[in-house]
């Protein structure tokens, strides 16, 4: 479903839409996903009744955590209608700033992060002024990204502050530190895409950058400010990550490419730009990262596990391709 | 009047240079070219020599992605690196060091790559899917076949194909001159056939070329089968230039395939292909490593360099035409 932005003047309001079917429409994009997302739990409680524990869950949780973020990083540059080839090796390169210069030069390793987010709102700001295609430019960033770790860190190494290993740890009673966090992000996330103005006028940005222009927005404002949401939360993904991995490695988030597109997808969303769901794109992330878990219960080889993620992502395409043509079908059938 | 009257009717030849598009990636190679030969004191023949020779892999990959780009519609094909690397081992294995099996093992590795680009055109043209995604899954199922079969694989391309890609005619390297006459044989497929034709009027409107009678989905699902086919003959040929596969093999041609692309003048946004200008940065691109790597820069800087002259080169290149109309 299409989220444009209705409440300003001078953007014409859409069409009234037909009335739904009993085909999911009135339920909103995210309650697909969460639905796979519960399936996904029981599965995994099922094959492994030890992963239903406090500490089980933790576990499986934590390391699902920094696909989180990436997955929600990926989602506000599908919001602006572009693609982020780069999140792979730019958390790599937060998880080495972390593990090599933050221990042992604080203010530099905090300021470089800093700077990262900052580079990641220029890169938004390049791609609107001069129009280009989000796909080679952050393709070519991951590059320099890749390349700007690997001089700092050249073999995987280096040690992640205390701090942040016993942060990401936390462990607070009742219910595992990572589902507060997640929560949380979630929810802020959501409340902020969907219920704030400004939030609507960055899903707007991506689906229809004309009007959001004629209504006053400077469009490559919006387009700076999601790529540099999105910079933020891939720090953020990097730092859990580092607190979880203990030391760095440049190669150690590249699987995020495609995984964190892969969730945003199964998530609900659509490369159509401004259609995309905070929750849905969080289920679509523990359904993506369960998979895996799941490969992993059931002894799958590690060498197939890339592969079957590619294979069970199209797959779910292919899938949704099939329901869209059929609810079509069906929405024409009762116009006609 | 006088100077009005004498001035040819046609563009004359030095403005059709100065106007061509592909004009910086040539300049690019040069100074680079001149640079390595400075730097490297391997000779002015011998740096071209080798450079031409070691750039015709990534004019072959550059060639399909190119056709990929310019069909539009977004275009864009990630399973080259998978593909070159699947095509390397079922060839060499195929092939197994023996002559004689060396037509069977390039059509394995040709045909396998057909394959590849058939599924890319289905989930992208039948299915629906965005072509970015598409082909990135392909090529990462691709690359677990790749990670089972390699566990046992021992072939060996023969050395039959080891001597066409490394040997030399003369003075010449005869894989250098198969990759200009290849450059040649595309550029007039490209601009001087129908279906060279039908490709570019598919990227500038697929509306407008199938209010023309062009079947838009086929000429683009065309080009990825023959993106797909190229990596795959590139694949077994890199194969035989390093003695044998290896996992890593394809790897570097994902960014640099699509970079020639850009940096040889073609429009990202599609319905402008430029053949020679992939020549030329591919060229540009293989001299660019070679001069990083006897000037003793790390792997790092190299990686830095390259991304950095993609992002730098799409943002100063003339027409940043991506979703706009391209005639605007």
């Amino acid at each position: 479903m299409t989220q444009s932005v209705q409440t300003r003047p001078g953007i014409r309001a859409p069409e009234p839409r037909p009335a739904r079917r009993l085909t999911g429409g009135s339920l909103g994009s995210w309650f697909l996903p969460v639905v796979a997302a519960v399936i996904m739990f029981v599965v995994i409680f099922a094959v492994a009744p030890a992963a239903s524990s406090y500490l089980g869950l933790s576990l499986l949780l934590s390391s699902l955590l920094p696909l989180v973020l990436a997955c929600l990083a990926q989602m506000f540059v599908i919001a602006a209608g572009d693609v982020d080839l780069g999140i792979g090796s730019f958390v790599g390169l937060v998880n080495v700033t972390v593990a090599t210069i933050l221990p042992t030069h604080t203010l530099t390793g905090i300021l470089l992060l800093v700077g990262l987010v900052v580079a990641y709102a220029l890169m938004g700001m390049l791609i609107a002024v001069r129009r280009l295609p989000s796909i080679i430019v952050t393709l070519g960033m991951s590059f320099v990204w890749l390349g700007l770790a690997i001089l700092i860190l050249p073999t995987p190494g280096g040690t992640v502050p205390e701090g942040i290993v016993s942060f990401v740890d936390w462990s607070p009673p009742l219910v595992p530190g990572t589902i507060v966090a997640i929560v949380v992000v979630t929810v802020v996330v959501a409340l902020f895409l969907n219920r704030t103005r400004y939030g609507a006028v960055l899903r707007g940005s991506g689906s229809n950058p004309e009007g959001i222009r004629r209504a006053g927005w400077s469009v490559v404002r919006t387009k700076m400010a999601l790529y540099g949401i999105a910079g933020l939360l891939g720090v953020l993904s990097g730092i859990v990550l580092s607190g979880q991995a203990a030391s760095g490695d440049p190669n150690i988030a590249t699987s995020y490419v495609l995984l964190s597109i892969a969730g945003v997808i199964v998530g609900g969303g659509s490369f159509r730009g401004g259609d995309v769901s905070p929750v849905g794109t969080v289920a679509g992330a523990l359904v993506i990262g369960l998979i895996a878990t799941l490969l992993q219960f059931l002894d799958v080889p590690s060498s197939y596990q890339v592969g079957t993620q590619g294979l069970v992502l199209v797959l779910i395409l292919v899938l949704r391709a099939g329901v869209t043509w059929w609810r079509r079908r069906i929405e024409t059938g009762g116009l006609a | 009047m006088t100077a009005t009257l004498a001035a040819p009717s046609r563009e004359p030849v030095l403005t059709k240079i100065t106007r061509s598009p592909a004009l910086p990636a040539f300049v690019g190679a040069l100074v680079i070219w001149l640079a390595t030969w400075l730097v490297s004191g391997n000779g002015l023949w011998g740096t071209l020599a080798i450079g031409a020779s070691v750039a015709t892999y990534l004019v072959m990959v550059g060639i399909g992605q190119l056709f990929v780009i310019t069909s539009g519609n977004g275009g864009i094909d990630l399973s080259v690196p998978f593909v070159m690397t699947i095509s390397a081992y079922l060839g060499s294995q195929v092939m197994n060091g023996d002559d004689g099996n060396l037509v069977l093992g390039l059509i394995v590795a040709i045909a396998v790559g057909i394959g590849a680009g058939l599924v890319n055109a289905l989930l992208v043209e039948v299915v629906g899917m965005p072509p970015l995604v598409g082909t990135l899954a392909v090529g990462f199922t691709i690359q677990t076949a790749v990670l089972v079969f390699s566990s046992n694989s021992t072939g060996v391309p023969s050395p039959g194909l080891s001597s066409f890609v490394d040997g030399n005619w003369g003075p010449f390297p005869i894989f250098a001159i198969f990759g200009v006459l290849l450059t040649i044989v595309f550029a007039v497929l490209l601009k001087r056939t129908s279906y060279g034709r039908r490709t570019e009027a598919v990227g500038q409107s697929a509306t407008a070329a199938r209010l023309a009678g062009i079947d838009p989905r086929l000429v683009r699902a065309g080009a990825f089968v023959l993106s797909a086919a190229l990596a795959g003959l590139a694949g077994i040929l890199l194969a035989a230039h390093a003695g044998g596969p290896s996992l890593e093999l394809g790897t570097p041609f994902q960014l640099e395939s699509i970079a020639v692309v850009v940096l040889g003048g073609s429009l990202i946004a599609g319905g402008r292909g430029v053949v020679p200008g992939v020549w030329a940065g591919a060229m540009l691109l293989t001299l660019l490593v070679t001069l990083v790597n006897v000037a003793h820069v790390s792997s790092a800087v190299q990686n830095i360099v390259e991304g950095l002259l993609i992002v730098v080169v799409l943002a100063v290149a003339r027409n940043p035409a991506f979703g706009r109309s391209w005639t605007r």
